[in-house]
Parts: structure tokens; sequence; C-alpha cells
């Protein structure tokens, strides 16, 4: 397979993604409007959100990147965004889930532990940002701050990300809600459409055939999240109820 | 006839609000309103010195919380059977007790108008099966109709099966849905009157909108 077609295909994917993104961030943005309460208003605030990021991570694909340390700033953002969203998300759905359980049961002490862990996520973040934008890091051998740097953020992204998919799993069980059942479901099945994208990369040996693969699981992800954003609540159809 | 509290909701059914003797089931999903319809409705029995009630499975701070955000002023409050912050407590998982501080309480006012307002229905009927909670509500509604109060329940949308809301909305006179609706893209929040007691259908959906100063329903048009 040619770099050309892998490289085509992927910019075919970041376009679709993107207008998927825009049209599930337009309607995310209707539903927030009409909802009463500020607790569901803030589940699409975030769903909309993380769409936005993502829809921006893309459009940085896309476009020539300046060299330095600004070039490697908007490449490496966006992704660091994406965790400290997903993350933002979690708690946001695991304290609606609390919420929506008829006895309020707290989840795995969820109430007590989420301000530490925001610090945890937010300094990680912080610290992973600056290791991976310092000149240091794209020398042949970067320091040992810049390597932990680097490294920590996916030990910390990867154990509070999942300790969060735990929480918001029991939230789902424990709701009576179908509705947040099925919102918590798609976005679950959209997240690991993207790390089967992301594992892709280390597993497929050739890189055209892990981006082309790569691009097609992204293309998954991105509508399955848009489908998440989309059950928040329950939709009518006017046409159709007319016509009962 | 009972005002809902909303003027323009008054009007559209026809000038007076909800039926006398009546049971009112608001369905919608999470998040939508529908309390806000309730607070309405209770803040309107308040001025007009009617007897309220407010059931609810939350704590009576949280519901205060919601109705000031909801632009109600807490400074009259209705009768509380709450999960915590009420002399008389909502347990859940005795749904008989709940059933019987209510009717004792409005035996308690016989001679007043009474308003009841409840959030309770969907948990119950989540946490008891379809049947006895069948039997649970036709007898309640059935026994508060016999005095000279309006019971206003509210339903939740999407946490039961479609049977389960279709048969709790034949015990009541009047239902009204509020939802969020597609057409096209476009997403809108549309509210629609699916019965009323007393009144023709009233074909059509409406736009709502609500706000720190009130509510407005005004017809949809496509």
């Amino acid at each position: 397979m040619s770099s050309d077609y892998a490289q085509l295909v992927s910019d075919a994917s970041s376009l679709i993604q993107l207008s998927i993104l825009i049209v599930g961030i337009g309607r995310v943005a209707e539903m927030r409007k009409g909802f009463v309460d500020p607790t569901y208003r803030s589940r699409a605030f975030w769903s909309g959100f993380l769409m936005v990021v993502i829809a921006v991570t893309n459009a940085t694909g896309l476009i020539p990147l300046p060299s330095g340390i600004a070039g490697s700033l908007i490449s490496n953002l966006p992704f660091m965004a994406i965790i400290g969203v997903c993350f933002a998300f979690v708690d946001r759905t695991a304290i609606v889930g609390m919420k929506s359980d008829f006895f309020h049961r707290n989840i795995l002490g969820w109430m007590q532990v989420r301000i530490p862990l925001d610090v945890v996520m937010a300094g990680s973040l912080v610290y992973g940002t600056i290791a991976f934008t310092a000149p240091e890091s794209t020398a042949p051998s970067p320091p040992l701050w810049d390597l932990i740097g680097m490294f920590q953020i996916l030990i910390v992204a990867v154990g509070l990300l999942g300790f969060g998919a735990v929480v918001i799993i029991i939230a789902s069980r424990r709701t009576p809600d179908q509705t947040l059942k099925k919102n918590i479901r798609l976005l679950g099945i959209a997240l690991g459409w993207f790390v089967l994208a992301l594992v892709n990369f280390s597993i497929v040996p050739s890189a055209d055939v892990a981006t082309v693969i790569g691009s097609l699981l992204t293309i998954l992800a991105t509508y399955f999240l848009y489908l998440s954003a989309m059950s928040l609540t329950p939709l009518g159809r006017t046409i159709r109820e007319e016509s009962k | 006839m009972v005002s809902t509290g909303v003027p323009s909701l008054d009007h559209l059914l026809g000038e007076d609000g909800y039926p006398d003797k009546s049971a009112i089931l608001v369905v919608g999903p999470p998040g939508i309103g529908k309390e806000a319809l309730g607070y309405w409705f209770v803040r309107s029995g308040l001025v007009q010195r009617d007897y309220c009630l407010y059931v609810t499975h939350r704590p009576v701070t949280d519901v205060l919380r919601d109705m000031k955000g909801s632009g109600i002023g807490t400074e009259r409050v209705p009768e509380w059977i709450a999960s915590s912050g009420s002399p008389i407590k909502c347990d859940l998982r005795d749904a008989t007790s709940i059933s019987f501080n209510t009717k004792e309480a409005v035996k308690r006012n016989v001679g007043r108008r009474i308003r009841v307002a409840t959030d309770v229905l969907s948990p119950l009927l989540v946490l008891n099966p379809l049947e006895s909670m069948y039997n649970y509500w036709s007898q309640l509604v059935a026994e508060l109709k016999q005095q000279d109060s309006v019971l206003f329940a509210l339903a939740e949308d999407g946490m039961h099966p479609p049977n389960v809301l279709t048969t709790m909305e034949q015990l009541f006179d009047g239902v009204i849905e509020m939802r969020l609706y597609e057409e096209g893209l476009a997403i809108t929040p549309l509210f629609r009157v699916k019965k009323m007691l007393g009144l023709p259908p009233l074909h059509g959906y409406f736009r709502f909108a609500v706000s720190s100063t009130g509510m407005e329903v005004v017809p949809h048009v496509k």
C-alpha cells in the first residue's frame, strides 16, 4: 500500500469525522438549551466540549504546523485536552449516575476522592505538556525528568480513567434510567474504538496499513460518540407522532 | 378549576387550568423541566391559600434549591413528605406509608382546596411490580379525588418500558408530555397535552421555555 493512498484515507477520515463532529456539536448545543436541570445541561456541555476537542485534534492533523515549541504545543495540547475532558466527562457522568440512583449511593467513595483525583490529573497534564513540548524531548537521549514526564501521563490517564470507567459502569447498573444506561454504553463503545485505534498502531507492522485501519476505527469511534451524545435524552419525532 | 401557575398554560387549557378533583400526570425525561411545572403548580396554590403537600423522594433542601433556581420564592412552602428535612419521612421501600401519610395529611385539611404534587411515581414503579403499583395508584387517586383535591404526579420518560407508562396514563385525567423533538437536524423542546378531562383532544405541539421569571408555552409552528 502506498503512503500517498494511506495519507488520502487519513485525510478523508479526518474530514468525515469533522463533519460528524460539527453536526454533533450543533445538535448538542440545541439539546443543552432544552434542559432546565443544571446537571443535564452540564452533561450536554461536556459531550459537546469533548466533541470540540476531538474536532480541533482532527483539524490540527489537516493543517501544516510550525516547527519549534509552537508546533509542538499545537500538536500535543489537543491530546492532553482529550484526556482531561474525558476525565471531567467521566466525573460528570458518575455524579449524574449517583444522583439518578433513588438511594443516592456513593460509588467507591467517588464523592470523596474526585477532588484529589482532579488535582492529580491536572498536575499530570501540566507536567506531561511541559515534558512533551520541551526542546530536550526531541534529543536523542532526553533527560530523566522529561522521560518520566512523558511516561507518567500514560500511567495517570490509564489509572484514573480506568477507575472512572469502573465507577460509571457501577453507576449505569444502579441507575434505573434506561437513557443514562444507553448513553454510557454508547460512550463506552466509542472509547473502545478509540483504544483499538491507538493499539492498532502498536501491533500492525506496516505503518500505512495501520494508518488506514486507524482511520476507519476513529470514524467508528467518532460516530459512536455522536450517537452517545444524541442519546443524552430520548428524542421524539413530531411527524411520526402526528401520523399515529 | 385549579390554576397551573403558568398563565400561558392556563390559557391553553381553557383559561382556568387543571380540572377540579383531577389527577394530572406529567411525563418527560430527566432535566427537561417537569419539576418546574410542579413548583409553579404548588406556588400558585400557596398564593391562593390552598393546602399544598409535596411528596418527594428527594431531601427538602434539594427541592427548595431547585425552586429558587426556577425563580420561585421559598418564603411560603408546602407541607412536606420528603426523604429528609421533613417531619414525615418518605421511604421508597415503604410505599404503604407514603400512601397512608398522604391520605392522612389530606384528611386533616378537608374543607380546603388541596394540591398534592409528587415525584415518587417513577421510583415506586421501578421498585415494585406494575400490577401492584397500578392498584396502589388507582386507590390513591380515587381517594384523593373524593376530596376537593388535584394530584399532580411526575413520571420519568425513558425509565420504564413503554407499556408501564401507557398503563399508568389510564389512571390519570390529564396527561402532559414534555420532551426534546427532532425535526431534521434541529432539536426543539416541545410540550403536548395528550389528554385532559373536559377538553377536546389538543392537537399539535407547543414550545416551552422555563426561566427564572416563569414558564412560557406557545404554539409550535413548523
